[in-house]
């Protein structure tokens, strides 16, 4: 990476010497980009923002920013912006003190100071509300707040702990593509937790999807939904289908996979596996044909158990090969919809669009 | 209908807690408020005394139907047993009054009309203006007196406020006394509680609890075990001077007992779970991001605490100092077991009138005078300390 501003090395944490919480994290992250930590809870992810914003130890390993060990410097000498789950705005403070705060810490000075807590009122579009108190915003307007508490004294680096974790999905919708564009404009690095998944697709450069205190892969958004590295990236971004079976055959990308009830699929394959080796096939919903004429590599009969009617498309839910919900997606208009439950409809699709992948890393 | 049905049962829900609210706290303090101002004895006692000095004046002596009730009444009076009360609340307007009332009341039947002459006879003063002015003042139904000789004044027999003369102008200095003691326990309490609050608000469950249990135990002991416990440990030969003497801290033992120092030992003892448990309570509401959010921003340590946690445990320094302050300017047993006659608070004085002098005008008027001065005090504090309520937590 030609510009890093953090790097963890072998980073480890464990709070009783036993359960690894983080384990052996290795990440690097570019000036400027806006990375998001991606995980179920208990995952690692927010142990690791912690970390870097200096609120936990690493039992070992380096953290640096900007070149400089992070290591036993305590966090309010970091120079990291923070946004909190819960806003922690101080609730004494008006809007205006809370922002004339950070400036206060930084020692910026007095003549300097009205004007940038002005301009970060103004960047968050909430002029109108510097007197009031945080108790009396609503949670939108309170992490706006927060976001532009986080910025005003111009850290290069701002962290962010499911910072929408507790809004309503619209408002969620509208303030991701806010930050979004706060961090075109401003060029901060942002380091961004979340368990989101569609959150994390919307905003971020690069992903790190965390599971069992491991990163499991670390992608721009497009390759993790299209090229996941094993079946837990593949379950946890995007709908998913999977069948577990054996490797039988591979010629380089080309393999077929053999499920337990002795039907094969052919797929394709990246990672270093042997025939005999377990794997998860995952084939994505909205790459499956259904109806007799569908010819492809694949091609199944399987048993219609519901129809999901969702507005724009249709959830079809099958069971196919052993696997009792698989789902496929249609257009609403497709004739597969009118079926009765417990019709046969044939579904199929091309070795090209499903995978081989370790069952997990 | 309906409403109205409602009504009558949400009256009768609520009429058991009105009914303790009147009975226990309103009808208490009326009673002592009149207490304070109430001047029954002259009225009862000498209704026709009272009746003939209605059109009196007031400047060189009463008719001669004044001085024939007089006699006659105290006469009464002293058969009937009721003289005592008499006496002694006209003695209290003037040392001396009371020999005068048992020498008239007892005199009865070497006394004969024309009274006036045979009055001033008997003892001069019934022929002073001042002894009649004091007996038509306290015709009324009300007096001021308790009032303000609680406040170091008094009466001149013609009606005017002076100065109360030095030997018993004491009540000043003992409220400034009671509210000084109060002040000084109520920031040793704070000052002692805030970091034992905020020590066990960072504790594990487990640990919070037996610290917790460690806090509440004295708590539940009875007050009077807990000073009588400090009157042991203080004496001369006690335990703690044992002790700094066996260190070789001090060569003679050092008098602790009876001392203002002992009065503020023990009282703080006494009165610091007050403050620990609502400084706990809202310790533990705080949420930590708080903190990380300060230390995120670049607040050092030091300066988390006073921008930020300080603040935020005001409502809890606030209601706990506020507890602390009103139970300390009542307190009674402990500067009187452990502290000296200097010592000695509003509640001694209060206890002293009711007990020994049978005086309760004076125990209701000082009762009155704290509670009128502590909630004036109180309503300052709000106007003048940031963040302070009520015992209530701000949002």
């Amino acid at each position: 990476m030609h510009d890093p501003i953090v790097t963890f090395e072998r980073v480890t944490k464990s709070y009783d010497g036993r359960t690894l919480v983080v384990e052996a994290l290795d990440l690097t992250l570019a000036r400027g980009e806006f990375l998001t930590l991606l995980g179920p809870s208990g995952s690692g992810k927010t142990t690791t923002l912690m970390m870097l914003a200096g609120f936990e130890d690493p039992t070992s390993g380096t953290i640096t920013l900007d070149g400089k060990r992070l290591n036993h410097v305590p966090a309010h000498r970091r120079g990291i912006g923070m946004v909190f789950q819960n806003y922690a705005l101080f609730p004494h403070m008006t809007v205006a003190e809370n922002l004339v705060f950070p400036l206060e810490m930084h020692g910026v000075p007095k003549a300097e100071i009205e004007p940038k807590v002005k301009r970060a009122l103004d960047m968050v579009r909430l002029p109108q509300l510097r007197d009031r108190k945080p108790g009396q915003l609503s949670g939108g307007q309170q992490q706006r707040v927060a976001v532009a508490r986080a910025l005003v004294y111009g850290p290069k680096l701002v962290l962010m702990d499911e910072p929408l974790g507790a809004l309503d999905k619209q408002l969620r919708e509208e303030l991701q593509l806010e930050i979004k564009h706060l961090h075109d404009e401003l060029g901060v690095t942002i380091v961004y937790v979340t368990h989101d998944q569609s959150e994390a697709l919307t905003m971020s450069d690069r992903i790190a999807v965390f599971h069992q205190g491991r990163v499991q892969q670390l992608a721009t958004p497009a390759d993790l939904y299209e090229r996941p590295a094993n079946a837990f990236v593949a379950s946890f971004i995007g709908e998913n289908n999977r069948f577990d079976g054996t490797l039988v055959g591979r010629d380089g990308a080309n393999c077929r996979v053999r499920l337990p009830d002795g039907s094969e699929i052919a797929a394709t394959i990246e990672a270093d596996l042997a025939p005999g080796a377990a794997v998860a096939v995952s084939i994505r919903p909205e790459r499956v044909a259904v109806g007799a004429q569908a010819q492809r590599d694949n091609r199944f009969v399987g048993d219609l158990r519901e129809v999901i009617y969702l507005g724009d498309h249709c959830k079809l839910r099958l069971a196919v090969a052993g696997n009792e919900s698989f789902v496929v997606k249609v257009a609403a208009g497709d004739a597969a919809t009118t079926l009765d439950r417990g019709s046969a409809l044939a579904v199929a699709w091309d070795a090209a669009a499903c995978r081989a992948l370790p069952p997990l890393a | 209908m309906a409403i109205s049905r409602n009504n009558l049962l949400a009256a009768a829900l609520i009429a058991p807690l009105f009914a303790v609210v009147v009975a226990s706290f309103i009808v208490p303090l009326a009673v002592t408020l009149w207490t304070a101002i109430g001047n029954p004895e002259v009225r009862e006692t000498l209704p026709r005394t009272t009746a003939a000095l209605r059109g009196w004046n007031g400047e060189g002596l009463p008719s001669e139907a004044a001085f024939a009730a007089v006699a006659a009444e105290l006469a009464q009076a002293h058969e009937a047993q009721a003289i005592g009360q008499l006496s002694r609340r006209l003695n209290f307007e003037e040392a001396g009054l009371r020999a005068l009332l048992l020498k008239t009341a007892r005199a009865k039947d070497r006394l004969s009309a024309p009274y006036r002459d045979a009055l001033v006879a008997l003892d001069p003063r019934w022929g002073e203006t001042s002894l009649w002015q004091i007996l038509a003042r306290n015709t009324a139904a009300l007096t001021p007196l308790y009032l303000l000789r609680s406040l170091d004044l008094s009466l001149t027999p013609d009606g005017k406020i002076v100065a109360a003369p030095a030997d018993e102008a004491i009540f000043l200095a003992l409220f400034a006394r009671t509210f000084v003691i109060s002040f000084w326990v109520t920031i040793l309490c704070v000052l002692i509680g805030y970091p034992v609050a905020y020590t066990l608000s960072t504790l594990s469950t487990r640990w919070a609890n037996i610290g917790m249990a460690l806090v509440l135990v004295p708590f539940w002991t009875s007050i009077l075990v807990r000073t009588t416990a400090w009157f042991i440990l203080l004496q001369r030969e006690g335990p703690v001077n044992a002790l700094l003497l066996g260190l070789g801290v001090v060569d003679a033992p050092i008098t602790m007992i009876f001392t203002r120092f002992a009065v503020y030992i023990a009282m703080v003892h006494v009165l610091l779970p007050f403050v620990v448990l609502p400084l706990y309570s809202v310790m533990k509401g705080i949420n930590p991001a708080y903190l990380r959010a300060a230390a995120s921003l670049g607040a050092p340590p030091w300066k988390r605490f006073i921008r930020v946690y300080l603040p935020l445990t005001m409502p809890g320094v606030a209601a706990g100092g506020l507890m602390v302050f009103m139970l300390a300017v009542g307190f009674y047993i402990t500067p009187v077991l452990v502290g000296g006659p200097e010592d000695q608070m509003v509640s001694y004085f209060i206890a002293f009138f009711t007990n020994q002098t049978i005086n309760w005008g004076m125990a209701a008027a000082l009762a009155c005078l704290l509670l009128a001065m502590t909630a004036i005090l109180v309503v300052v504090a709000r106007l003048i300390v940031p963040g302070f309520r009520l015992g209530g937590v701000s949002a």
